[in-house]
């Protein structure tokens, strides 16, 4: 349960360090970000990466960290096909992550 | 300088990469197979698939296993009893027969059903998983030594390109997600990227810690000038659990098995073992070697007890409380091996495999494109470049299908014919040599796309050969839980997908490519010139 | 690339040749001296000594491998291998001799 929520943060990461790209969020979106919207979803980009990794180490520092490597390649690989081939699915992700991190935290906090 | 360094990387990086490509696309091929090593061995032995989880504890698994044990082959000189884990449902028994001086000693391996401890029916020879962890490392029909060092020297080529790779291609970090499907070469290029630097830290650690695998092989130097034995010597004082016990005159009627494994059992009641072997069961030299399971543990080693089997007394332990240095080499093993890893963190493993291969793939079909399209259309190119368009199709497309091949083969021999193991080892290499010699004949855009569509059409028939031979299919192995089965099908669909989405994509290209190919190939190299 | 290209002279392979040969050869032979040295230096049991030098071993081999191709002049590239194989090798039984 807590390995899927890291996975989810390291894939929201991901989502975030695209969407700070301009061409990359325009085509999801249709709109220019101004640069320092760029900027910001970028740092948020880092501080969710961060915690991925973090919440992976927690588990076991070996583990963990295997764990976040393969999970960095599955993010990628996920969003660079989405991008390429139905970049408005990631629209709906904007909503979707958030409110699926949530549900996911509260559950392994839960159980 | 700068520029030069950059310019000679540069040219590593293609000419190393373009050695050795297609031997490292099989290294990595067979490798990230070998991640479902017993998985595959149990999908080859559908007489397995029936059996429950194991219910027992695991003490009254091994006494079981000895009692089999002492009624089938009191005369062994060793038994070896393998414990059942989530990825091998069966209780593995074995027992090893001297056959008098200077031969070899016999191993005979027999399969309990764990939990009613009877031999299990219908087993089929077959190699499973091993034959493609084996064809990782020692090539197959090939001397094993050569294949080793040239296994290594692959993986060393493998990691200078890596390390000139990300030399030249800095800014792939810059643009990350950037795959643009429509742009010819380019898009290869982008392919080659991508796979390249989402799995990068994987692509760095499984080389390095590959070669590491076979590093005493590469250099026994450090043991040689410490050792007086050299790497003989070193193996006695790393392996203690290796080291030989000799038989003795004294016959011993009854082992002190209940007292050996009551002080196991007081003293490390967490402990879960993964095997037990025990060493000349019917003479005083009896001794019982247990070894423990390293779980998720990033540790390659198992840790290990040895009881005298003749007093029931712990005689020595290792790897109980290894060193740091013991530590850091069985740590980059254990991450090679991937053993650790639960279902979840080996299919990442496998996801970043796949990355490997197609890294490699890319990186060579790229290079047949380049030169390629540098070319006039009426030009036929050079020698070099039909041989490596031609070993492109033939790894690139033929080592999926005599996958394939192999599977299927599995399923359709006849269980009686003698040497079976072999056959399917025979079915691969025979499937692999017909697309080998087909891809001499043809190379061009139409030959890729039938391959892929055969590809594609081989694979979506695999779940259904499965379920024409066996008693199961998709739907009951989801109905009994049995996922790992499950996964097989699914995987042959995926795979199937895949190859026919490249399927068409091959062909929406190759009907575009014939009236734009002249003015843009033109275009091109007037660019360049 | 195309630099390359056009510059198939016999010449130019037989200075990729050598390359090549230095790289992997002269860079075989280093690596082995250098890790041989090192576990004599390792101040640890002789099993880790073994084990740390023979971990390394691998990152001083690449390392050689792109100095190599990196290097500018060919003579310089293996007049300093073969020196420092000779000096490595002295130095190992120095320490070997002196233990």
């Amino acid at each position: 349960m807590i390995y899927s929520l890291a996975t989810l943060l390291c894939l929201s990461a991901f989502y975030a360090f695209a969407m700070a790209k301009t061409s990359h969020y325009k085509s999801v979106f249709g709109t220019r970000p101004s640069q320092k919207k760029s900027l910001y979803i970028n740092n948020l980009g880092w501080i969710i990466i961060l915690l991925s990794f973090v919440v992976n180490l927690s588990q076991a520092i070996g583990y963990g960290s295997l764990m976040f490597c393969g999970q960095m390649a599955l993010s990628v690989t996920l969003i660079a096909l989405c991008l390429t081939y139905q970049p408005t699915l990631l629209r709906s992700a904007l909503y979707l992550l958030p409110m699926w991190a949530i549900v996911l935290a509260a559950l392994s906090l839960i159980l | 300088m700068k520029e030069s360094f950059f310019r000679s990387m540069t040219w590593l990086h293609t000419w190393v990469g373009l050695l050795l490509c297609w031997l490292l696309f099989l290294i990595f091929f067979a490798g990230t197979i070998s991640f479902f090593r017993h998985e595959i061995s149990l999908w080859n032995q559908p007489a397995v698939h029936s059996i429950e989880n194991n219910k027992y504890q695991q003490q009254t698994l091994i006494e079981s296993g000895l009692g089999y044990l002492r009624e089938a082959a009191p005369d062994a000189n060793r038994w070896w009893i393998g414990l059942p884990s989530d990825r091998q449902p069966e209780l593995q028994v074995s027992h090893r027969h001297s056959q008098g001086e200077g031969k070899r000693d016999k191993w005979i391996d027999e399969r309990l059903d764990p939990n009613t401890l009877t031999q299990i029916d219908g087993l089929i020879d077959t190699k499973g998983g091993n034959f493609f962890y084996r064809l990782h490392f020692d090539l197959h029909y090939m001397d094993r030594k050569l294949a080793r060092w040239l296994v290594c020297f692959a993986s060393l080529f493998m990691l200078i390109a890596l390390i000139s790779g990300i030399v030249i291609h800095k800014r792939i970090f810059k643009d990350l997600f950037q795959f643009r499907p429509q742009k010819g070469v380019r898009a290869w290029l982008d392919a080659h990227n991508l796979s390249s630097v989402l799995a990068l830290p994987f692509h760095l650690m499984i080389t390095y810690t590959g070669l590491v695998t076979l590093i005493f092989m590469l250099f026994p130097n450090p043991a040689e000038t410490l050792y007086d034995e050299g790497l003989k010597g070193f193996r006695a004082d790393f392996y203690p659990e290796r080291q030989r016990i000799e038989a003795s005159p004294d016959r011993l009627s009854e082992p002190a098995f209940d007292k050996a494994f009551a002080h196991f059992n007081q003293n490390w009641p967490e402990q879960k073992i993964k095997r037990v072997i025990v060493d000349h069961p019917d003479n005083a030299a009896v001794s019982i070697k247990i070894y423990g399971d390293n779980g998720t543990l990033i540790r390659d080693e198992y840790p290990f007890w040895q009881y005298s089997g003749a007093t029931g007394d712990l005689v020595k332990t290792a790897r109980i409380d290894p060193s740091n240095a013991e530590m850091l080499y069985g740590g980059m093993i254990a991450v090679h091996s991937g053993r650790l890893a639960h279902s979840g963190l080996r299919w990442l493993y496998f996801i970043c495999g796949i990355a490997g291969c197609i890294m490699i793939a890319s990186g060579c079909i790229m290079w047949a494109k380049r030169i390629r399209e540098r070319l006039k259309p009426t030009q036929s190119g050079s020698i070099g470049l039909k041989l490596v368009e031609t070993l492109n199709i033939a790894t690139i497309m033929g080592l999926p299908l005599a996958t394939a091949g192999f599977f299927y083969a599995n399923r359709l021999l006849p269980p009686e014919i003698t040497a079976r193991a072999d056959k399917e080892v025979l079915a691969f290499f025979v499937t692999w040599l017909i697309t080998a010699l087909a891809s001499i004949a043809f190379r061009n855009t139409r030959a890729w796309q039938i391959f892929a569509y055969t590809n594609a059409l081989v694979w979506i028939l695999l779940p259904v050969c499965n379920a024409l031979t066996t008693s199961g299919n998709l739907v009951t192995y989801i109905q009994e839980g049995k996922w790992i089965l499950a996964s097989f099908d699914f995987a042959f669909l995926a795979t199937a997908l895949v190859f026919y989405f490249q399927g068409n994509k091959l062909a929406s290209k190759a009907t575009h490519q014939a009236p734009t190919k002249r003015p843009r190939t033109r275009a091109a190299t007037e660019q360049e010139a | 690339m195309s630099r390359a290209d056009n510059a198939l002279t016999l010449r130019y392979r037989l200075s990729v040749l050598s390359r090549f040969c230095a790289a992997i050869f002269g860079g075989y032979f280093f690596t082995a001296h250098c890790v041989a040295l090192l576990s004599l230096l390792i101040p640890t049991s002789k099993v880790d000594a073994v084990l740390y030098s023979v971990c390394v071993s691998i990152l001083i081999y690449c390392c050689v491998f792109i100095a190599v191709f990196a290097a500018r002049s060919q003579k310089w590239i293996w007049s300093v291998l073969i020196i420092s194989i000779l000096g490595l090798d002295l130095l190992t039984r120095y320490v070997q001799g002196g233990i």
